[in-house]
């Protein structure tokens, strides 16, 4: 009886005494608010367990929690033997709440795309939301709220998820009542993200560009407050929110890396919002010194009982089904501070099957309670009165019919602010055991209740075999009984509980009466005694637990990952045929030797102690190749094409160490390439200079002391001549307009140059400053370009302004300007043979190469394709074939002349003792389409293998079949797995738009 | 004006060359060169001796000598049969971002009775350029839909479409779904992809059983062209080329077809084709590989499948032909061949897989695709290895006994700025 009287209570606790604004539709109804726990195992905070417990709480704080049992008057006395009391847990992640407001926008023909929508005094771009007040936006929704608690959420953070700059977060109640009260916190936070959301506006259309909107962003807001001239409410508010813990909704790991980056630059240290897969990068990831709050939505094992189909499944998503559980852990084992969101878990079951998860695979339980309680509560400025449950604390808790990680427990109860939220009914192992029924026609039958996998199985002891199911309710049962399979009837029970064991818990069943219902439809009472109580739980089949790690992380975590970064060792290469780029020219039959990552040694007879001695006689070694014009290992979009210029933006910023296509570059001797933005408009972003050092992290990939390099972009691409009749709006759409584009950015330069030395309130411009370094010598352009009349104007344009173009890329019709070119002092950066691909290349030759050449430029030879890269020791060959260039001139078209033009040549592109020892051996001469590459050397590290090849395929194919038979398993043992879906990698050329 | 004025020039000389062979059967020798048969032989310093059209013989000698006849010496060079382009839209394609320059996708799914030997562009820039790296056969393929439209085989030579056709409506080009569907936020979700599939599938049958039927009437109420055109696939006149890469897509489409057993069936494009190499020998189907410069499928797979595919599906004893697919990129044909023979055949085997094995496989070896006595003299000679971009210098081609001229825009371009610049071309 004790049991339903407790149900009764709980729904008296209405509200504290707490004046509020509104009114009230009748007499004021004030409820003392005071619950005595009593008998809990209680947990204090994440890593404190009072057995036998008491817990006050009074007006919704805690106000006693020990282990006295002096009980005050008036307290209503919660008997929570066998049960558990923790902390709540505090979400981080969320928009509960929390929707865009409908505003007055403007119409997509007025904006074109250029312009906010927004109409206001408010940021020129949609996607900078920093004006956004969660809290003034918030309204709850019963749903969801229950949803959270159901999760063991009392309290939420919420935040708009829509755009770059998300405003001020909320942290709000997930009780039910009115928003005055719901909401806990307004402003306790704010976020951050890379998706420009629902904006319509066209900028920024890559990653890189929302990098360099954010950072514009940073810098705005610090010159608005020292200005007077503008009034913008965005600005003002991004200024008042930087005091606040800021949150960056970052997504995958290289992401996280990226906004760490930001947050240097901006002295943030940002919460990271991770996507799972920071054990991926965990040694980067621990550097950024940020915290992590990560999801536990741990993926589905996929289909893959087709094998053709399973072939399609990449094996960094079949590696991340196996490891994503063991996430959590490395993260704590590296003590890098977490908090747990239930971020992308369909349901509370979801994520707490998955929280226990993380546990049983090793984590330490009070570090996951940690992570879903004083953290979030900690990080949020909060932990005084939130995450735990000592004196003074908000009462908010949990509570549970086990240990929490225990895999049979449920949350039944989330209590909040001290008023009781039922989530589960106590767990139905009371009806566990044999029960004798009294049941008028058949006589007394027996029913045994079992429990399988923590389900019931009813079985019925009679005649026949009957099927039984039972739905259970808080003060009784229903028992559906089909008596006979040939009859379509069935026979229902109502019962409800006359004699309850609450000593224990779980509560027992003595004795139940109740009605029967026929088919007739007639009443007829009904009697009910248990036998026997309590069979054994039976333990589950699927509770093999692999505590050690099933697999290792692969760097970078793709196929031909390796399991631990490449080191620099000793190398002596004997009796080969060596180009050496040099005065010297080639070399029969000598030794290189490669110390430290550089060329340490050339000649015959070397000895070296304790070098790896690669013996490559009827071998011939090159510097490794330099693509000067590449887009791979880019994230999320090669072109910020939406303005006529996007100086500001970074390759650097978007690299991606992940990208196959680099060790695919390396199986054809490139070590280095210039990453470009697209040619989408006439000024482009900022290049990043790479060395192919698969393995290592993205900012180790750069070059380090590399020049600044910029895209510059001429002809049909930048005037969108191909783009379709829709795109005929944003300037230029001529080559007049283009030349016009150019003086303007130079001359808006001029003028920042001019404020620079004038103006205190100068507002830093990224843009601008990119341009300026271009004007002044320190940033170096790189021009797509095709026909003669714009190579001409942009040479005439520089020429005008002082500064020299530094590259022509693509540059199809130089032998043209061949002269021009010449006294201009510009290198040229060719294809070999492409053409026919566009109206301005039906005069682009395979002769270029080699006029331009003879006409004494410096000429490379690119590829702009990530197929085509892998094979340009054969492109260079073709200005042989056109052209008749030397054999020595063809290779320094991909090696010595590439390094020329990117500022590199004194580190790279020949074979010199002191360069940095980026070398290829080929199986054959370098030019022959039948040379192979054996070996490919970056910086002294052997970072492709061809002897290995086979060895390598079979580890993946091993791994592969080993993960895939795992999956089977797991469906078979009930997992619920999904259809894979590829993912295509976008391999990037120049004209693309977007990702 | 100096461009147009080599291009007459270069007219001028097919014509006169013409008109001296048409008269008489004059007698060629080709002397002291390597002679590449195209059928995996090689003849390493002989002698190739033409009679009109034709060839008359080969001798494994390199000096021989017979009255009246025009002597070549090409000591030291190599002769080649000239090379079989497969599968490209070359002669229906000028400049790929210009719509009026596009003729090769007609509207709609079902297009058997297009035929791209009326569209084949005899004037186009593109096709010397081809002819220049020793392409003297090209079939330009319709795209698009699921039935694509019929080929022909085509010189690259010729005045008009008339003239330039060597095997008219050889086949009919059919573009089997693909199995696995995609993701990406461009994609279409999942089940509408496969359910797509699926109704593709079961359009094609259905319209391969109507056709079928069709094809059995010998007087047909009323014409239909589509179904017209599909009599030669079902009485093996015509080859179906069934164009599919993925490996489920490609055993889906073969399983298929087998219930037509008089059709002539050619695997096309079979990017997967290696990992079910041995069934497809079994079937007995040919393979046109399409581009062996390509990316692998996915990354797990060996970082140069594609380069090794050919070597794979030859040695499993696979007939196949290698093609490069696109226009201007078919030039470089030849050098996809190259990277064949570096990753696991022979540099002969691989020669034939752009002669003799596409000409077996689109019905023309009786007449060409290998230098064997009574076949065309249409051949090719070289300074080097054709197959090596390093050594490839095509300096004369032959079509049918015939010395063709090798200009081409590109060339024209090239001489007139070496003029212009006062340097020596090489």
């Amino acid at each position: 009886m004790k049991y339903i009287l407790l149900y009764l209570s709980s729904f008296c606790f209405l509200t504290t005494i707490a004046q509020v604004t509104f009114p009230e539709n009748g007499p004021q109804h004030l409820v003392q608010n005071q619950v005595a726990f009593i008998h809990a195992n209680l947990h204090t905070n994440y890593n404190t367990l009072i057995e036998d417990a008491t817990l006050l709480v009074q007006n919704g704080r805690v106000v006693y929690a020990g282990k006295s049992t002096a009980i005050p008057k008036g307290y209503l006395v919660y008997n929570a033997t066998g049960k558990h009391i923790y902390p709540a847990f505090i979400e981080l992640y969320s928009n509960y709440g929390v929707q865009l407001l409908p505003e007055s926008q403007k119409s997509e023909s007025e904006t074109k795309g250029f312009i906010s929508a927004k109409k206001g005094a408010y940021h020129w771009n949609e996607s900078i939301r920093a004006e956004f007040n969660a809290a003034a936006a918030f309204t709850a929704d019963e749903k969801r709220a229950k949803q959270l608690r159901a999760s063991g959420f009392a309290l939420t953070l919420s935040a708009l998820q829509d755009g770059i700059c998300r405003g001020s977060a909320a942290l709000v109640y997930t009780a039910k009542g009115n928003e005055h009260e719901l909401i806990a916190k307004p402003k306790v936070a704010t976020s951050f993200s890379f998706n420009r959301g629902t904006s319509k506006q066209h900028y920024p259309s890559s990653l890189m560009g929302s990098i360099a909107l954010l950072r514009q962003t940073y810098y705005d807001a610090q010159w608005y407050q020292k200005q007077n001239k503008e009034v913008n409410f965005t600005l003002e508010a991004f200024g008042q929110l930087q005091n606040l813990p800021a949150i960056f909704v970052a997504g995958n790991k290289q992401n996280a890396l990226r906004a760490a980056k930001i947050g240097q630059e901006f002295n943030t240290s940002y919460i990271i919002k991770g996507s799972g897969d920071e054990y991926q990068r965990l040694e980067e990831i621990k550097a950024t010194q940020l915290r992590f709050i990560v999801p536990v939505n741990f993926p589905k094992p996929y289909e893959v009982e087709d094998p053709f189909i399973a072939e399609y499944i990449s094996t960094a998503d079949l590696k991340h089904w196996e490891l994503a559980p063991y996430n959590i852990r490395m993260l704590i084992e590296q003590k890098i501070p977490i908090a747990i969101t239930a971020d992308g878990c369909n349901d509370a079951s979801t994520f707490l099957k998955n929280v226990k998860k993380a546990v049983q695979l090793g984590t330490p339980e009070s570090e996951v309670l940690k992570a879903l309680t004083y953290n979030p509560a900690l990080w949020l400025k909060q932990e005084k009165e939130l995450g735990a449950l000592t004196p003074g604390m908000i009462a908010n808790c949990i509570i549970t019919d086990g240990p929490l990680f225990a895999k049979q427990t449920t949350i039944l109860e989330t209590w909040i602010k001290g008023i009781q939220y039922q989530v589960n009914d106590p767990q139905t192992p009371i009806l566990s055991g044999s029960y004798q029924f009294n049941i008028p026609q058949t006589g007394n039958v027996k029913l045994v209740v079992s429990e399988v996998n923590g389900k019931h199985d009813y079985k019925w002891i009679s005649k026949d075999t009957l099927k039984a199911t039972v739905s259970y309710t808080q003060t009784g049962f229903q028992l559906t009984i089909k008596p006979n399979q040939n009859i379509d009837s069935s026979v229902r029970f109502e019962y409800w509980f006359t004699e309850v064991d609450s000593s224990n818990y779980p509560f027992t069943i003595k004795q139940a009466k109740g009605y029967l219902k026929t088919r007739q439809g007639d009443l007829e009472p009904t009697l009910f005694s248990q036998m026997q109580s309590g069979s054994p739980k039976q333990a589950s089949q699927s509770d093999s637990i692999e505590l050690n790690m099933p697999a290792l992380v692969w760097f970078p975590f793709t196929d031909y990952g390796q399991l631990a970064l490449p080191k620099q060792q000793v190398y002596l290469i004997t009796n080969a045929t060596i180009w050496t780029n040099e005065a010297d020219s080639i070399l029969i039959e000598t030794d290189l030797l490669v110390k430290d990552g550089k060329i340490a040694a050339i000649g015959k007879g070397l000895n070296a102690k304790g070098a790896t001695v690669i013996e490559a006689k009827g071998k011939h070694i090159t510097s490794g190749i330099i693509d000067e014009h590449s887009h791979i290992a880019i994230s999320n979009g090669v072109n910020e094409g939406t303005q006529s210029s996007s100086a500001e933006v970074r390759i650097g910023d978007v690299l991606n160490s992940e990208d196959i296509n680099m060790y695919r570059q390396l199986s054809g001797g490139v070590v280095a390439a210039q990453l470009l933005h697209g040619s989408a408009n006439p000024i482009g972003g900022q290049s990043a200079l790479i060395k192919f050092r698969w393995g290592f992290e993205p900012e180790k990939l750069k070059i380090e002391g590399a020049d600044g390099f910029i895209k510059f972009a001429l002809g049909e691409n930048v005037k969108q001549s191909n783009w379709g009749d829709r795109n005929v709006y944003r300037y230029p759409q001529t080559r007049m307009g283009v030349e016009q584009v150019m003086y303007d950015a130079f001359q808006r330069a001029k003028a920042y140059e001019q404020l620079q030395k004038e103006s205190k309130e100068l507002r830093k411009d990224l843009e601008l400053e990119a341009t300026l370094e271009v004007l002044r010598g320190k940033r170096f352009i790189t021009c797509h370009s095709y026909v003669q009349s714009e190579i001409n104007m942009l040479m005439h344009v520089a020429d005008s302004l002082g500064f020299k173009v530094n590259t022509f890329t693509h540059i199809l019709e130089g032998y043209k300007v061949a002269p021009q070119m010449k006294k201009h002092g510009v290198s040229a950066s060719t294809f070999a043979d492409w053409w026919a691909y566009k109206f301005e290349v039906m005069e682009a030759i395979p002769y270029n190469a080699a006029i331009l050449q003879q006409m004494d430029i410096n000429t490379a030879i690119n590829s702009d394709d990530a197929e085509m890269g892998r094979r340009l020791n054969q492109e260079a060959a073709k200005a042989i074939k056109y052209g008749g260039v030397t054999e020595c001139q063809a290779i320094k078209m991909v090696t010595l002349n590439p390094a020329k033009a990117l500022h590199l040549d004194s580190k790279m592109g020949s074979i010199k003792v002191g360069k940095d020892a980026d070398i290829v051996i080929w199986s054959a001469h370098p030019l022959s389409i039948y040379a192979i590459a054996d070996y490919t050397f970056v910086d002294g590290m052997i970072l492709f293998d061809r002897s290995m090849q086979s060895t390598l395929q079979q580890n993946i194919k091993d791994e592969r079949e080993r993960i895939i038979q795992k999956m089977i398993k797991a469906k078979q043992n009930g997992e619920k797995a999904e259809k894979w879906q590829s993912k295509i990698q976008v391999e990037y050329e120049c004209d693309d738009e977007e990702e | 004006m100096k461009v147009f004025l080599n291009w007459i020039c270069t007219l001028a000389v097919i014509v006169l060359l013409s008109n001296e062979t048409a008269g008489q059967q004059k007698v060629l020798i080709v002397k002291g060169a390597t002679i590449h048969l195209g059928n995996g032989m090689l003849v390493e310093s002989g002698c190739l001796i033409v009679e009109g059209a034709k060839i008359k013989r080969i001798i494994n000698s390199a000096d021989t000598s017979i009255a009246g006849a025009r002597y070549i010496n090409a000591t030291g060079k190599h002769i080649y049969p000239g090379i079989i382009a497969l599968n490209n839209i070359m002669g229906l394609n000028e400049i790929e971002a210009v719509r009026a320059t596009l003729d090769f996708k007609e509207t709609g799914e079902f297009n058997p009775n297009v035929r791209s030997v009326i569209a084949f562009n005899t004037d186009s820039k593109i096709i010397p350029t081809a002819l220049s790296n020793g392409i003297l056969f090209t079939q330009p393929v319709p795209q698009g839909g699921i039935i694509s439209g019929t080929s022909s085989l085509m010189r690259t030579t010729g005045w008009n479409w008339e003239d330039a056709v060597f095997k008219v409506d050889d086949g009919i080009h059919l573009n089997w779904p693909e199995e696995m569907v995609y993701g990406g936020w461009w994609a279409e979700p999942y089940n509408a992809q496969q359910i797509k599939t699926t109704q593709t599938v079961q359009a094609i049958a259905s319209f391969f059983q109507q056709a079928n039927q069709y094809a059995q009437l010998s007087n047909p109420p009323q014409l239909n062209a589509r179904f017209e055109s599909m009599k030669g696939v079902f009485n093996g006149t015509k080859r179906l080329y069934v164009h599919a890469s993925g490996a489920k897509s490609i055993v889906a489409a073969i399983q298929f077809l087998k219930q037509y057993p008089s059709i002539k069936l050619v695997l096309v494009d079979a990017t997967q084709a290696w990992m079910v190499k041995d069934w497809i020998k079994e079937q007995n189907i040919p393979v046109v590989f399409t581009n062996v410069h390509q990316l692998p499928t996915h990354p797990h797979h060996a970082i140069d499948q594609p380069f090794k595919t050919v070597a794979q599906l030859v040695n499993a004893g696979v007939l196949v032909a290698i093609a490069h697919a696109g226009y201007w990129e078919v030039r470089n044909l030849p050098f996809n061949a190259g990277t064949a023979a570096a990753y696991g055949i022979s540099k002969e085997q691989a020669l034939q897989c752009i002669t003799l094995n596409p000409a077996i496989i689109v019905g023309a070896d009786a007449t060409i695709g290998s230098l064997e006595e009574g076949k065309d003299a249409s051949f090719v000679i070289s300074e080097g290895d054709i197959l090596d971009m390093r050594s490839s210098r095509v300096v004369q081609v032959f079509m049918e006994g015939v010395e063709v001229p090798i200009e081409n825009h590109q060339k024209a371009l090239y001489l007139k700025y070496m003029n212009k610049y006062g340097l020596e071309p090489r």
